[in-house]
């Protein structure tokens, strides 16, 4: 089989793949890519490198972990998995992620495609009027220093307060909508300068809001999709993918800069310097984490308004209410996120 | 003399360019233009909104990625995107200076074009350098 990497790539199984800690100095830990061996044949030689990188990191736990969807990312690869011990580990941005709590956000809906074909481009102009996206956008909810300190230590629970969303909506986020141990005293007043106006934006890139449609024979587990209000064939549902945004990203920029100072003061030396890390029980490390809480938060917050807006759009195309219209939450869940 | 390229082949899901110049100065005004560009065509951004920015730092790679950072900063925080940046870039012993007068307007979408919400600078690949007579830069910015 033929992979992007000079590295020994040893068969677990047809779907796990581990590189031994002999192919890296420093790997102390082996690395596991799950993978069918086509998948594993398409990865680009930044995901063998990276997952070894990220198995020479202090205190990992077992092994560095490349996920299906591994493809090059910043120090880790995307879909980078890896437990560290808490006493003696480590905490990293580059691990985390950039855009703190990115992730996906599923909305179902009682329409049809026959029932929304027709409405099509009016819902399209709604949404786009309703969720701003790309340079400069700035959302409706206008905060003050305060008011953002709400967001990032309650997230989605401070928007559901404010009326952007429904009680039982936190039930079907991870974490309900809010970590606990976020601190805005550890967030820079650049990040807060960043984040202020962007709360309910979608960003850009990757990132992105569709409306989809449910196809039957795409659905593998009937009986749990039922559960989820997934219900059948032509089903229109929406999707949402984004994260913390520009705050997000300017606290994982904010500490990067600071490990990497104290990196040298721990004695700590890494593969790749968008893996700066400290060690997770020092004031540095502690500080990143309830820092990164606070974006977390912002996130769900962020996913939260979208959602109220999407509502929003969908009960002025069809003349219902969102709650007429079964615009139930199915599930909310981070791929850009540690947790202790 | 000084331009920049974007790069297709480095960043999957992101965007890169690699900036050169004749001079240390004529690097960041490459690197500059080149992240001007990402966020809209600077051409379409009739003038509103002006600040002066100033970086001392030991270390060129580090005061470059300051400055690109800046840029982002401020598209976010004053919710603007830029037309110029004049800029000049001084060593005095071991330490260099950027002085800056970034020129810009707030985002207006029906006057101009705009182009990617980069989130931040990384040090993905990133890498500052001098050839024989002339500098060097590769940027990877998150979008």
């Amino acid at each position: 089989m033929k992979l992007n990497t000079d590295m020994r790539v040893n068969r677990v199984t047809d779907e796990v793949w581990e590189i031994p800690v002999t192919e890296k100095a420093g790997m102390l830990v082996p690395a596991r890519i799950y993978a069918t061996p086509g998948i594993l044949q398409t990865m680009d030689r930044g995901v063998f490198d990276q997952v070894t990188n990220v198995a020479c990191l202090p205190g990992i736990a077992r092994y560095a972990l490349c996920m299906p969807d591994g493809h090059w990312g910043y120090g880790f690869p995307i879909g980078g998995v890896a437990a560290f011990d808490t006493r003696s580990g480590i905490i990293s941005p580059g691990g985390v992620g950039y855009d703190v709590n990115c992730g996906m956000r599923l909305i179902r809906t009682d329409l049809t495609l026959e029932e929304v074909q027709p409405k099509l481009d009016r819902l399209m102009t709604e949404l786009f009027r309703r969720v701003p996206a790309g340079v400069g956008a700035a959302g409706f909810v206008r905060l003050n220093r305060d008011s953002f300190e709400g967001v990032m230590t309650r997230g989605a629970r401070w928007c559901v307060e404010e009326g952007y969303g429904w009680h039982r909506d936190l039930a079907h986020i991870e974490e309900g909508g809010c970590i606990a141990g976020a601190d805005p005293s550890t967030v820079s007043d650049h990040a807060v300068g960043r984040g202020i106006n962007q709360l309910g934006t979608l960003g850009s890139g990757n990132h992105y809001l569709e409306v989809q449609v449910v196809s039957s024979d795409r659905v593998f587990d009937p009986e749990t999709a039922t559960v989820l209000g997934i219900t059948g064939q032509d089903q229109v549902v929406v999707i949402v993918h984004c994260g913390s945004r520009g705050f997000g990203h300017q606290v994982a920029s904010d500490y990067l800069k600071i490990f990497e100072k104290a990196m040298r003061r721990y004695g700590i030396s890494v593969k790749d310097q968008q893996l700066a890390c400290a060690p997770f029980r020092s004031p540095e490390g502690q500080d990143y984490f309830l820092a990164m809480n606070c974006a977390a938060n912002t996130a769900f917050a962020n996913r939260q308004v979208i959602t109220h807006q999407i509502r929003e759009a969908f009960a002025t195309v069809f003349g219902q209410s969102a709650e007429e219209l079964g615009m139930e939450l199915v599930y909310d869940v981070a791929h850009n996120i540690a947790q202790g | 003399m000084h331009s920049y390229q974007f790069l297709d082949d480095i960043a999957v899901a992101d965007l890169a360019f690699k900036a050169e110049g004749d001079s240390v100065e004529e690097l960041f005004r490459a690197a500059t233009e080149a992240l001007l560009e990402t966020l809209a065509d600077p051409s379409t951004v009739v003038v509103t909104w002006e600040r002066r920015i100033e970086h001392v730092c030991g270390a060129l790679d580090e005061l470059l990625f300051e400055w690109l950072s800046d840029l982002v900063y401020w598209k976010d925080a004053a919710g603007v995107v830029f037309h110029e940046a004049d800029l000049s870039v001084v060593q005095k012993d071991t330490t260099w200076t950027l002085a800056t007068v970034l020129r810009g307007a707030a985002v207006d979408r029906t006057t101009q074009i705009l182009h990617n919400d980069v989130k931040g600078v990384t040090k993905h690949l990133y890498e500052v350098k001098q050839q024989g007579m002339r500098w060097y830069a590769q940027v990877v910015v998150d979008v």
